[in-house]
């Protein structure tokens, strides 16, 4: 029996974006199917701490739901830090082949394992794109490039292989990094590149696809796990559903991204992804600790 | 007595809050050597300041607070006469020892939390970061109750 | 309810003499122990208020002013000062004006304006026979451009909070200090010539000429910081990291004033005076994600919205708010508190956050100079030996010259907005 209660949900997208519509329609579903006995309130935008703090608040206790990508997680263990392996996870058919398939159910249950939280649903960002303040075509354009990463190990690295030189920067300061010149690109889905206006200064934004990233609705697993059986039955359905939902609208923005970006004057380039697919190669080799999975995930056909 | 030892723990204070606002300022003056002539960001500069901020506000919090250094208002106390100014004093030093007191206990529970994640440059454990609270709480209350402790044994207040 | 809760503990806390800073965090551990929120939390906000790399730029910045007045910077700026206006009445009193302007140049922190002018101008004004009160109101009100002009922790702290850009938010503090200090120039000649202050024998041009140049390094530094950043060889943090540098190689090299035992202290000032801000700034975030918890901001704008969606009118309460709010709140506590309610409902109502930003930071810089709790008045009186009560008199024609430029920045967005605007795109 579910008792009357209400979850906490934080994330650091504001109202308008996708994933704020993923939140709210998620929020949406578990009142309806509990009868109201449920709810949840969502602080958007991070104003209840960023997304390092909003997962560590799982932890505390004061938030019961966090929407991230699965690889915000790589800070507790380096398992979850694949969802950002260059060049692995295709295109969307092998993104829902993955992730909602028998690999991906293994895959969540591992990650829960590792890090103690419980991950539901993944929804499809679009892959990453590099913004830079010049074409980018070949390797060699990339030489020297002053290139925005994620402070995270597996961007670096990715980047340094592909010869950019990398400056690990938190979210907050692309936008006047950028326009101040401290850096000559960034890299982010449409979307980010799109609603944070980094193509103000930005004239090239080149489709590398070097990841197809998956967003997820995070829980803490000791809290989850003991939350009344039928409430977790409402939280899994209702969160895959919820991300397939994300992905259906990201889908379907991600042509009008492309479409605005190019009336906003942008040029859309297209790269020589074989030649950087295989630049990135090696970086098998810095983390062993994914090859078996890494092997799992390439054979989804 | 009490103030000697309140000295002595102050004056190693100060040596670690000169250390860390060197450090701090070596780091990112390093972090802008390295991108225009290095042609190469290091990652840990920007962690380590920001680190060892948390570090010098918490320390340096301790650091004043038995000469009232911190931004107060006094005139409320000040307008009374003696006696209820001095029982006012102890009230407020009662709430700073019981505030500190759980900066320490919840503080110590953030470190061990913290212990859990990896920093993302750095990659060391967000143990050591989140110690500062714990630690500049004990301070805190340490160094508020050695100057009660030294105005009771009629050593006079600090410095 | 919670916040009503929350600002009356907070005040109690405060008037019993607990620290700022500590007086909110105790306040939002009672309410947390309460409502049975985890107290980790606590701990967790704190930390995140302090762990912020933009945020650095309040030690480099501190450290910076520091080194540069023990470097022997500002008695030269000050001498460049002195030759350039004190031929006219009330010389060493516009002086005092100009030299502020200077260093503010250097420093975002009104407080140490306060002092390092204080301890230079009030007993040399005295023994030149200007009044006690005088003395104090001028080095006092005209302190308060430091955060104005930039660098200014007020626009960090503003920035960090509301997602603007700092660089947007200095350039736009350009013409609204320079509106107040020669407005407050204005008042000092027109008062000294009515109360007959001295003059001061001119000084040939050559003598000014050389003044200009002794105090030439003193005088790039800000311009080094805004051309720095506005061209974007560096971010506000590493310019001001830069800034501590420049002040070490001319305190050491060029002037050759600046000792082993300056450069100590100067760290040990810094240190601490960071230490001070920056526990306000760490609990005021915890403030921040109360509110944010318990969906105060999302409130808060639904009601604004709904007795009125005139910006004019919103101004012109967000300037009563924050100079009541001055009076007794320190700047920074009292913008990490107020900005996150203040600027969704500003947004909500179409207000430039450019604008809004220097109306917020001018705000609470007037309280720094007003009673009761005015610290930069407080600092001038202690420095002048003068009861508060006394200060306050001559403080008071500038407090009115800042509430005409609250008013100007408040109708004429163009203020605020048209600078930034030229120099950045
Ligand atoms: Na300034
Ligand atoms: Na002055």
């Amino acid at each position: 029996e579910i008792p009357d209660m209400t979850l906490q949900m934080a994330h650091v997208y504001n109202p308008g974006n996708i994933w704020h519509d993923t939140a709210e329609r998620y929020a949406a579903a578990i009142k309806e199917r509990t009868g109201g006995k449920v709810t949840v309130n969502i602080a958007p935008g991070g104003t209840t701490g960023n997304w390092q703090e909003s997962i560590e608040a799982l932890q505390i206790g004061t938030n019961d739901i966090v929407l991230e990508s699965i690889g915000t997680l790589d800070r507790y263990d380096p398992l979850p830090g694949i969802e950002a392996f260059p060049y692995l996870v295709r295109d969307l058919d092998h993104f829902k082949k993955v992730y909602y398939g028998p690999i991906g159910g293994e895959l969540f249950d591992a990650i829960e394992a590792a890090t103690g939280f419980k991950i539901i649903g993944a929804g499809y960002r679009g892959g990453r794109k590099l913004s830079a303040n010049r074409k980018v075509v070949s390797l060699d354009d990339l030489k020297g490039l002053k290139l925005r990463v994620p402070p995270l190990k597996m961007y670096r690295r990715t980047w340094e292989l592909l010869g950019a030189s990398p400056v690990p920067m938190p979210s907050t300061e692309i936008y006047t990094g950028l326009q101040q010149g401290v850096i000559d690109g960034q890299e982010n889905p449409f979307e980010v590149i799109w609603t944070f206006k980094f193509y103000e200064h930005q004239p090239y934004v080149m489709e590398t696809n070097h990841v197809v990233g998956a967003m997820t609705f995070i829980f803490d697993a000791n809290r989850f796990n003991s939350l009344p059986s039928e409430l977790q039955q409402i939280l899994i359905e209702e969160g895959e559903k919820a991300m397939l939902w994300g992905t259906e609208q990201m889908l379907a923005r991600e042509d009008q991204y492309r479409a605005d970006l190019r009336g906003a004057g942008i040029e859309i380039v297209e790269p020589d992804v074989e030649a950087f697919r295989a630049a990135v190669a090696p970086i098998k080799e810095d983390f062993p600790e994914l090859a078996d999975w890494v092997e799992k995930i390439n054979s989804v056909e | 007595m009490f103030r000697t030892t309140a000295r002595l723990i102050e004056g190693i204070i100060d040596m670690m809050l000169l250390v860390t606002l060197t450090v701090m300022v070596v780091s990112i003056c390093w972090q802008v050597f390295g991108r225009y002539v290095l042609n190469h960001a290091p990652g840990w500069t920007e962690e380590t300041a920001r680190f060892l901020m948390a570090w010098i506000t918490m320390l340096g919090s301790a650091m004043v607070i038995r000469r009232d250094g911190h931004v107060a208002v006094t005139f409320v106390a000040d307008a009374l006469p003696p006696a209820p100014r001095a029982v006012i004093a102890w009230v407020r030093d009662a709430l700073i020892l019981t505030m500190s007191g759980a900066l320490v206990w919840y503080g110590w529970q953030f470190a061990r939390i913290g212990a859990r994640r990896e920093s993302a440059a750095l990659e060391i454990s967000m143990f050591w970061p989140h110690l500062a609270i714990p630690v500049g709480g004990a301070l805190i209350a340490l160094l508020l109750a050695l100057r009660r402790a030294g105005l009771a044994a009629g050593e006079g207040d600090a410095p | 309810m919670t916040i009503i809760v929350l600002a009356i503990l907070i005040v109690l806390l405060i008037l019993v003499g607990l620290p700022l800073g500590f007086a909110i965090i105790t306040a939002c551990l009672g309410v947390i122990w309460f409502t049975g929120t985890n107290p980790i939390i606590v701990a967790q906000r704190l930390f995140s208020g302090m762990d912020s790399f933009t945020l650095l730029a309040i030690p480099f910045f501190l450290l910076a002013g520091s080194l540069m007045s023990r470097g022997g910077m500002t008695t030269r700026l000050v001498d460049f000062a002195n030759a350039l206006v004190g031929r006219f009445h009330g010389g060493l009193a516009m002086s005092n004006v100009v030299s502020s302007v200077f260093f503010s140049g250097i420093s975002g922190s009104a407080v140490a304006d306060t002092s390092m002018m204080g301890r230079i101008f009030i007993p040399a004004m005295v023994r030149e026979g200007y009044s006690r009160g005088f003395a104090v109101g001028v080095t006092a009100a005209t302190s308060v451009v430091a955060p104005i002009i930039p660098p200014s922790i007020g626009f960090i702290v503003y920035g960090v909070i509301s997602g603007q850009s700092i660089v947007a938010l200095f350039v736009a503090g350009v013409i609204p200090g320079a509106l107040f200090s020669i407005a407050a120039l204005g008042y000092v000649y027109w008062s000294s010539r009515r109360r007959n202050y001295p003059v001061h024998e001119p000084v040939p041009v050559s003598e000014v000429v050389r003044a200009f140049w002794r105090a030439a390094a003193a005088i790039f530094m800000p311009i080094l910081i805004l051309f720095g950043i506005v061209t974007g060889v560096f971010t506000v943090t590493e310019c001001s990291a830069v800034a501590v540098v420049y002040a070490l190689v001319v305190g050491m090299l060029v002037y050759r004033e600046l000792t082993p035992a300056g450069l100590v202290d100067a760290l040990r000032e810094a240190a601490q005076t960071t230490a001070v801000i920056m526990i306000i700034v760490g609990a005021a975030q915890l403030f921040a994600w109360q509110l944010a918890y318990a969906q105060i901001p999302q409130q808060a704008v639904a009601l604004i919205t709904a007795i009125s969606r005139d910006p004019l009118l919103f101004l012109l309460l967000v300037n009563l708010l924050l100079l009541f709010v001055g009076t007794f709140m320190e700047a920074n506590a009292a913008m990490v508190m107020l900005v996150p309610i203040l600027y969704p409902v500003g947004m909500a109502l179409g207000v430039d956050p450019i604008q809004l930003g220097v109306i917020t930071v001018v705000n609470l810089c007037l309280g720094l100079i007003t009673p009761p709790i005015g610290l930069c008045l407080a600092v001038a009186c202690k420095i002048a030996d003068l009861p508060l009560e006394r200060g306050v008199r001559d403080v008071l024609p500038f407090v009115a010259i800042g509430v005409v430029l609250l008013a100007a920045l408040s109708l004429l967005p163009g203020l605020s907005v048209w600078l930034p605007g030229l120099v950045l795109n």
